[in-house]
């Protein structure tokens, strides 16, 4: 069976983080503009999934590599601002980078 | 699962009508009576994803327009946010609903055409039954040409060179070991057609695992994700669930009433069932690998089984059936509530 490439690991992960903690995020956002951003964002998060899973990736472009390290930064970043929510903005700032990463990681696909 | 007993059912029928047979045709019967069972069962799986998939975009939509009611919570630092969200007024805007997404087409197409592609072995198993039972040759033929061309849209959608047909020319030394029987022989060139297209399909199956997976995880996510949010909105009750985590312990729950609901206004009942149903998640994608596995698990008995046909082995499939019987209950529990029936 083929293994998943790094890149489509990290999106999927992103997403699965997104998509589950969406609820809390959304209830917690200071203004309405900030939620709607955050849908915004979540959307974008959505589609860049489901574009890396009708992708196959190209794991010897170095641009992908760069963007795919840049995600998983984001991603572990993430990850750490939700278990402690004491930065709201920067935890929404968070997802707005790792959906803008996780489409361009997507976008690369062969 | 009843599409399953019918056809079951309608191969037992086959066998008994057909009285006493030579070894070569009886054991035929066995390998279609298995075939029937196995692609029932696949196509059992593949319906259950296919349905979930899109039931999971129709929950997205659902869960996102949920936000437009959903309150501003302020927390102090530190502070876990509350598990129950009491309903309210609107407060934000109407979300508009983006765009269908060309991906998600190309998903779905790739998920119908697994569908597609176990409808058609289904097809050619119940005509391979009649072929077994009164030389229905064309029959089984135009089943082959059905699961060749099925095959070959699934492998398309993974770049996979197509496969074709022709592969059930004797082997001059196969030949040789059965019985100039007319009805054998086109029994044993069928069967080699079935084969190849099922290594075809295998090799399909194991190439996309990946985003098949993912998208099996994910449709699980999305429900669990849905449930939670209607839970903690007050619009769900736990009566139900809490009565049946009470059987196993011989205990019943106290009759409903409009004083006795289990419902998510009690934070600590919030929270507890939250858990539970954040644990059940987990344990049905853990599911969603293990259902595919069950299916390359079930087409590999399947091309063995063949095998042994067509070398005249003994045939037994009482390994194929704990197969089905697996892969049919892990999709049973990954599709969708209304694919139960």
């Amino acid at each position: 069976m083929r293994s998943a490439t790094p890149e489509f690991k990290e999106i999927e992960s992103a997403w699965f983080i997104i998509r589950a903690r969406f609820d809390d995020l959304s209830m917690m956002a200071p203004t309405a503009e900030a939620r709607m951003r955050l849908l915004d964002d979540r959307d974008g998060a959505r589609d860049a999934y489901y574009l890396a899973l009708s992708k196959a990736f190209d794991q010897g472009d170095g641009f992908v590599k760069n963007t795919l390290k840049a995600l998983k930064d984001a991603n572990t970043k993430l990850q750490t601002a939700l278990a402690d929510l004491t930065d709201l903005v920067a935890v929404l700032g968070l997802i707005s980078s790792v959906a803008q990463l996780m489409a361009a990681l997507a976008a690369m696909g062969t | 699962m009843k599409t399953r007993v019918l056809i079951v059912g309608l191969s037992i029928g086959a066998l008994a009508v057909s009285g006493c047979v030579s070894p070569k045709i009886a054991a035929a019967q066995k390998l279609g009576v298995a075939g029937v069972e196995a692609s029932a069962g696949l196509l059992t799986s593949a319906t259950s994803v296919e349905s979930g998939f899109q039931e999971s975009l129709r929950q997205d939509r659902f869960l996102r327009a949920l936000q437009t009611q959903t309150p501003f919570v302020r927390l102090a630092p530190g502070q876990t946010p509350p598990c129950y969200i009491p309903p309210g007024p609107p407060v934000i805007t109407a979300v508009p609903v983006s765009s269908p997404d060309p991906a998600v087409d190309r998903v779905a197409a790739s998920l119908r055409a697994r569908t597609n592609l176990a409808r058609s072995l289904v097809q050619t198993y119940a005509s391979w039954n009649s072929l077994a039972d009164y030389d229905a040759y064309g029959q089984v033929q135009a089943g082959v040409d059905g699961v060749v061309s099925a095959a070959n849209t699934l492998r398309a959608q993974w770049n996979l060179q197509p496969i074709s047909k022709g592969a059930g020319a004797i082997a001059s030394g196969l030949a040789g070991a059965w019985a100039s029987d007319h009805q054998a022989e086109r029994l044993l060139s069928s069967s080699r057609d079935i084969s190849a297209a099922l290594k075809g399909y295998r090799e399909a199956l194991a190439v996309g695992a990946v985003p098949t997976v993912s998208v099996m995880s994910n449709q699980v996510g999305q429900r669990y994700d849905l449930t939670v949010a209607l839970w903690r909105r007050g619009y769900l009750d736990a009566n139900t669930l809490v009565a049946n985590l009470g059987l196993a312990g011989e205990l019943t729950v106290l009759p409903a009433s409009p004083d006795l609901r289990f419902n998510a206004a009690d934070e600590g009942t919030c929270r507890t069932i939250q858990t539970y149903l954040d644990t059940e998640k987990l344990q049905r994608i853990d599911a969603a690998a293990s259902d595919y596995q069950s299916q390359i698990d079930v087409v590999d008995a399947l091309i063995g089984l063949h095998d042994r046909f067509e070398k005249g082995d003994g045939m037994s499939i009482a390994h194929m059936d704990a197969l089905i019987d697996r892969l049919t209950a892990i999709a049973t529990l990954l599709g969708p509530e209304e694919a139960e029936e």
